[in-house]
């Protein structure tokens, strides 16, 4: 269960979240809203990459900041910038390791992405980096799942295998998208974040 | 504007980049040493040129000098690379209808503004004989006029760095003179001339392992990061070209200079070198920040990680120096308190770490006097 109790993020002088308060079950939710509303710092704070101004978030009662919190939580986000000297294989091996998972092979198989697997992480196409952060924040299999924008440009194919998995996935799902199989997907909760005045 | 002023743009452009890149390092040059570097730059290549040009100098004086102005030219060239050939736009550069003409035109000039005084002298030499006697009696100097040209092109347009022709030739020849002390500086240009074009012909047909190790520890991942960086790998090679130089001028310039007083001075910017990597450190904690930070590893573990690269490169640092400048034990002791005070440097001043490098080789200085 991921709580946010009364958070608040600024930017500068730029109020980017302001006093938010929910609550996110075992279940899917789907963040939409205009550009710039909040979506991508809502992900970040969840994560603990962000802090917040003030208010507390947390994971089973757990603040996302502590380091127990960690290996229960999986983000794909384009603002995580992965080393650009480091191989998509380097990346899941050092990842593996870190979090004691299995090497994917699965997931690299259904994705189709064993024929890039030693291809720098900036020199992949957008869609296999897009495929490599999502296989990062699955494989080692989180109870809460973060994905910014999980659809942009995948094939169709990947989509399909993506919305399978998230439709198998048991945990706590919160993605933002502005695709509409997620954001009117009847199997998702919608959650609107206001536009900023 | 035409291609040729659009390519002297890109070249400044990338000039004023790469020095941003490398001020951290080249802020310390500037503070200290500037008195020193300009006429070393005017200098250095005119009296090497000289010592090389000349005929009477020994073949193992002219293999040292030889060594050391390729190493110069390369660096030097290296280091503007990107620059001169404008890659960072190579795909618009390549869509522009410049002719052939424009384009070498375009290259020869850059080259020659990046490479200076260092392509500029021995071209000079060799324009300046006098007749075709003093041409074959120093037929050596053209060879060599050669190999600088050739090394520049080879550090502009070729991607992996000629070890045959700056490292393990100068090595090999330098044991050839001690067995064969008869071998001719012409003979062995020559052959070195050789060696360079064929290394030139076929340094970038050997691919290195694009696979990569495999990873499974951060400070791999460290080390990975400060190696990749072509600024900083680049850069730093430059300064150390430069400060070898700087020391071999000022030697030139006091040769009654006492020579174990030399090894405690030269130890400081060797420090500032070792200890400066501790810029690639905060730089990697900048740049990578939230990736860090996804990982379940606690600031302790971090703090000790991120200290291990630079302990290495210390423990290396000071194997070379006891190995080849025979440093006692009490100049590897001082060599570790200035690593470590600049590395302190850098993290608490930042650009003007070198401050707590020279403040401590005061202190130092002041202690052992």
């Amino acid at each position: 269960m991921l709580t946010f109790q009364a958070v608040s993020k600024s930017f500068g002088h730029n109020r980017v979240i302001d006093n938010f308060s929910q609550t996110f079950d075992s279940g899917k939710t789907c963040i939409v809203g205009e550009n710039g509303c909040g979506k991508t710092t809502l992900l970040m704070l969840a994560a603990g990459l962000e802090q917040p101004c003030s208010g507390q978030i947390s994971l089973n009662q757990v603040s996302v900041n502590e380091l127990a919190a960690k290996p229960h939580i999986g983000l794909s986000s384009d603002k995580v910038i992965y080393p650009r000297f480091l191989t998509a294989k380097q990346l899941i091996e050092f990842h593996c390791q870190t979090y004691q998972a299995q090497w994917p092979q699965d997931l690299l198989d259904k994705l189709h992405f064993n024929a890039h697997i030693h291809t720098k992480a900036p020199e992949l196409s957008l869609g296999n980096q897009k495929k490599l952060s999502l296989i990062l924040a699955l494989c080692h299999q989180p109870q809460c799942l973060l994905l910014d924008e999980p659809s942009t440009g995948l094939d169709s194919h990947s989509r399909q295998v993506i919305a399978q998995l998230l439709e198998q996935f048991d945990g706590c799902l919160v993605i933002t998208s502005h695709d509409r199989s997620y954001s009117q997907n009847p199997n998702y909760h919608i959650l609107e974040l206001a536009a900023k005045a | 504007m035409n291609y040729v002023a659009l390519r002297r743009q890109i070249y400044q452009h990338e000039i004023s980049q790469l020095l941003a890149a490398i001020r951290d390092f080249g802020l310390f040059i500037a503070a200290v040493c500037y008195q020193l570097i300009i006429p070393m730059f005017l200098i250095l290549p005119i009296f090497m040129g000289g010592q090389i040009a000349e005929a009477d100098t020994s073949t193992t004086q002219r293999l040292f000098h030889q060594s050391v102005y390729l190493l110069l030219s390369f660096t030097l060239l290296k280091i503007q690379a990107k620059a001169i050939t404008g890659g960072s736009y190579q795909y618009y550069l390549t869509s522009i209808p410049a002719s052939v003409g424009q384009k070498v035109y375009s290259h020869i000039k850059l080259c020659l503004i990046g490479g200076n005084l260092v392509l500029l002298s021995p071209l000079v030499l060799c324009f300046f004989m006098p007749n075709l006697a003093v041409i074959v009696s120093t037929r050596h100097l053209i060879f060599f006029t050669l190999m600088v040209l050739l090394i520049s092109q080879t550090a502009i347009l070729r991607t992996n760095p000629p070890i045959i022709s700056l490292a393990i030739t100068p090595l090999l020849s330098y044991f050839a003179i001690r067995y064969y002390p008869d071998l001719q500086s012409n003979a062995l240009t020559l052959a070195w001339l050789i060696i360079m074009v064929i290394e030139f012909c076929f340094v970038d047909k050997v691919k290195f392992n694009s696979r990569g190790r495999q990873l499974t520890h951060y400070n791999q991942m460290l080390l990975l990061f400060m190696r990749h960086r072509r600024a900083n790998v680049v850069g730093r090679s430059f300064g150390v070209v430069t400060i070898m130089a700087l020391f071999y001028y000022y030697l030139l310039q006091r040769p009654d200079f006492d020579l174990p007083l030399a090894h405690y001075i030269i130890a400081s910017p060797i420090a500032i070198f070792v200890g400066s990597y501790q810029f690639e450190i905060e730089r990697f904690r900048n740049q990578y920040r939230y990736y860090r930070s996804t990982f379940p590893l606690s600031n302790q573990f971090y703090r000790l990680n991120e200290t291990l690269p630079l302990a290495l490169l210390s423990l290396l640092t000071l194997s070379l120096g006891g190995y080849f400048l025979h440093w006692g034990l009490e100049l590897m002791l001082i060599e570790l308190i200035l690593i470590s005070a600049t590395a302190w440097g850098v993290r608490s001043w930042g650009r003007f770490y070198f401050i707590a490098n020279i403040t401590a080789t005061g202190i130092i200085i002041a202690l052992l006097n």
